[in-house]
């Protein structure tokens, strides 16, 4: 583990993904100390002001300030993507685990359904489920984590069959463990590798899908300083005042961008067919 | 002395897509308490699948094993899969033949040598971990203490072999299955820890069954030898009958196979052909179309086994007279 840690640290991508993904964790944390503004308070004297010294990144159509509702919108994307990413891993796994692992008609009906979920585009899988559902943080959570559920399903069973090959399963399995032991303590610490980079793969895409939902209204409801709600509501100014959707959409590019490198760098270090030299 | 073990008509089938191999074929044998009996045979002969058939370690999904396996008076084939994970371990264990291979990367060795412990025997961490410092000493592992800490990678074969009989002799179990301990060690280390390994049955007073194609080992440490082929047994007998009177022409040709260094210069005689295919195995005796004895009786029928002497046994047609002529 250590290894694959230093490693990381001096794999270029993963190096810009972590500096990007700690300034807008950091923000999100501190938003209390940081944020000049509070980003509920109208001021409508100062709406639609561009950027200036007071307001680095302007204000929006009732005069909130723009950068303080970045910050504490950070504390939304960043709280569903990893809510709906846990989610979506744990249940995920957890499935793909005990039909890798036990195989038969529980891995039949297993992956036939997951070649259904599969089949459905996640986002659309999300949209579909907040309609029912209806709007609200734990239903936009649960929406987005349900798409992840199959991917986790796919790949844990796939590893798993692997692993379950392997002479230490069977040597573990001779010691008289309990079969749920030989796939908790035995399988699961080797099939987590293949987790972790999908995981943070994962994030990316959840920040996106939510701010997605938060963008057609059946995310984070207004006036809650979501980035896709932000885009939602700054797309009427789209050319008035350009600012409202610039910087809420360039923050949603970096998170994703840095997930994305540390996903990729991630698969490299552990995949030792890919590292470089 | 009592039988520990028994196996009667053993059967066990791999069903294949389209065709069923016979990888075990009515076999019958019996372990003695505190004996080591070597099973011998080339590869693809059926041995390790009777050993993993012996633990119930068969994928039920496409293996079926027919006949009876009688351990303490319990046959193993009744047994519920949360009945026997009682047994594993505790009665019956294993040594795997690649040890770096039987240890799982996750872990360092010590926590698995200690798992075993706290999980099968109740220990708490400290006990358990203790313990296992004294069975990795016990096994010959230097510096126990810090090997505790080591991952499987940081160790050598040796060394991992040692944890892995430490981790199987931890229970004391009645019965120890060796498939192929040391194939995958050096010959300079195959000696001690076949040592190593026939020490600590003795001190514990357990049975060995040990799986090798090495004649050398199995001549070393067994007090009894079993020869397989294409999934039957060919010859049982004591170590010295087997090796110094072998009646079955393949015993006698394995044993042509191998080199000797205090016997004078002799060629090697390779057995002409190949181990059959077990999906089609030949008729009558499983041998005969290697063999350089065989008669059209052996092509049509089946040698049964028969008791040569007192405890050995042989089945070929070449030796089924002389056997009645004995009984």
């Amino acid at each position: 583990m250590n290894e694959v840690v230093r490693l990381l640290l001096r794999h270029r991508g993963a190096q810009i993904g972590l500096c990007i993904l700690l300034t807008i964790i950091s923000m999100a944390l501190l938003a209390d100390v940081l944020a000049p503004y509070d980003p509920y308070k109208a001021n409508l004297r100062d709406a639609l002001k561009p950027p200036s010294l007071d307001h680095p990144m302007g204000t929006d159509e009732i005069g909130r300030d723009i950068l303080s509702r970045i910050m504490y919108g950070a504390r939304f994307s960043l709280f569903i993507a990893f809510a709906s990413v846990a989610m979506g891993a744990i249940i995920g796994v957890s499935i793909g685990l005990l039909s890798g692992y036990y195989g038969g008609w529980i891995d039949y009906v297993v992956q036939r359904m997951t070649d259904i979920l599969l089949a459905l585009p996640g986002v659309v899988l999300a949209l579909a489920l907040v309609a029912v559902l209806g709007p609200g943080l734990t239903n936009l959570i649960v929406a987005v984590g349900i798409g992840f559920i199959p991917v986790y399903i796919r790949i844990v069973r796939g590893v798993t069959l692997q692993v379950k090959a392997m002479e230490y399963v069977t040597a573990a399995e001779m010691l008289g463990l309990s079969s749920l032991r030989v796939l908790f303590k035995h399988i699961l610490p080797n099939v987590f590798p293949s987790v972790m980079v999908q995981v943070t793969l994962h994030l990316g895409s959840a920040v996106l899908a939510a701010a997605g939902l938060g963008f057609l209204g059946l995310g984070v409801q207004p006036p809650n300083p979501e980035w896709g709600a932000m885009i939602g509501t700054g797309r009427n100014y789209i050319f008035r005042a350009p600012h409202l959707i610039i910087f809420p959409g360039l923050s949603l590019f970096l998170v994703v961008l840095g997930f994305n490198l540390l996903g990729a760098a991630l698969r490299e270090v552990l995949d030792p067919r890919l590292r470089r030299g | 002395m009592n039988s520990l073990l028994k196996v009667n008509d053993l059967k066990v089938h791999y069903l294949l897509a389209n065709s069923v191999v016979r990888a075990v074929d009515g076999v019958t044998f019996d372990l003695k308490e505190n004996e080591i009996f070597s099973l011998v045979g080339e590869s693809g002969s059926g041995k390790s699948t009777l050993a993993y058939a012996i633990a119930r370690l068969l994928d039920s999904s496409y293996v079926r094993i027919y006949g009876e396996i009688i351990f303490n008076g319990i046959n193993l084939l009744e047994l519920s899969e949360i009945e026997m994970e009682k047994i594993r371990g505790n009665l019956i264990s294993m040594i795997p033949q690649d040890s770096s291979a039987a240890l799982n990367p996750a872990y360092t060795v010590g926590e698995q040598i200690a798992e075993v412990l706290r999980y099968k025997k109740g220990l708490s961490h400290k006990e358990a971990r203790d313990l296992s410092i004294e069975l990795m000493k016990k096994v010959g592992i230097p510096d126990a203490e810090k090997r505790y800490l080591d991952y499987p990678h940081q160790l050598s074969g040796g060394m991992n072999q040692r944890v892995v009989i430490a981790i199987a002799m931890a229970l004391k179990p009645r019965l120890i299955i060796a498939d192929e301990p040391t194939s995958a060690l050096d010959v300079t280390v195959q000696a001690r820890i076949l040592e190593l390994l026939t020490g600590l049955v003795k001190e514990y007073g357990s049975t060995m069954l040990l799986i090798t194609h090495d004649l050398g080992v199995a001549a070393e440490v067994s007090d009894r030898i079993g020869v397989m082929y294409a999934g039957k047994l060919m010859e049982i007998g004591s170590k010295e009958e087997i090796l110094e009177k072998p009646l079955h022409p393949y015993t006698q040709a394995l044993l042509h196979a191998v080199p000797r260094f205090h016997k004078k210069k002799r060629r090697l005689k390779p057995i002409a052909g190949m181990v059959p295919n077990l999906s089609s195995p030949p008729s009558g005796c499983r041998f005969h179309p290697r063999c350089p004895y065989r008669s059209k009786g052996c092509i049509l029928q089946e040698p049964l086994m028969v008791e040569v002497e007192p405890g050995h046994w042989v089945s070929c047609n070449l030796h089924a007279m002389e056997a009645s002529y004995h009984a």
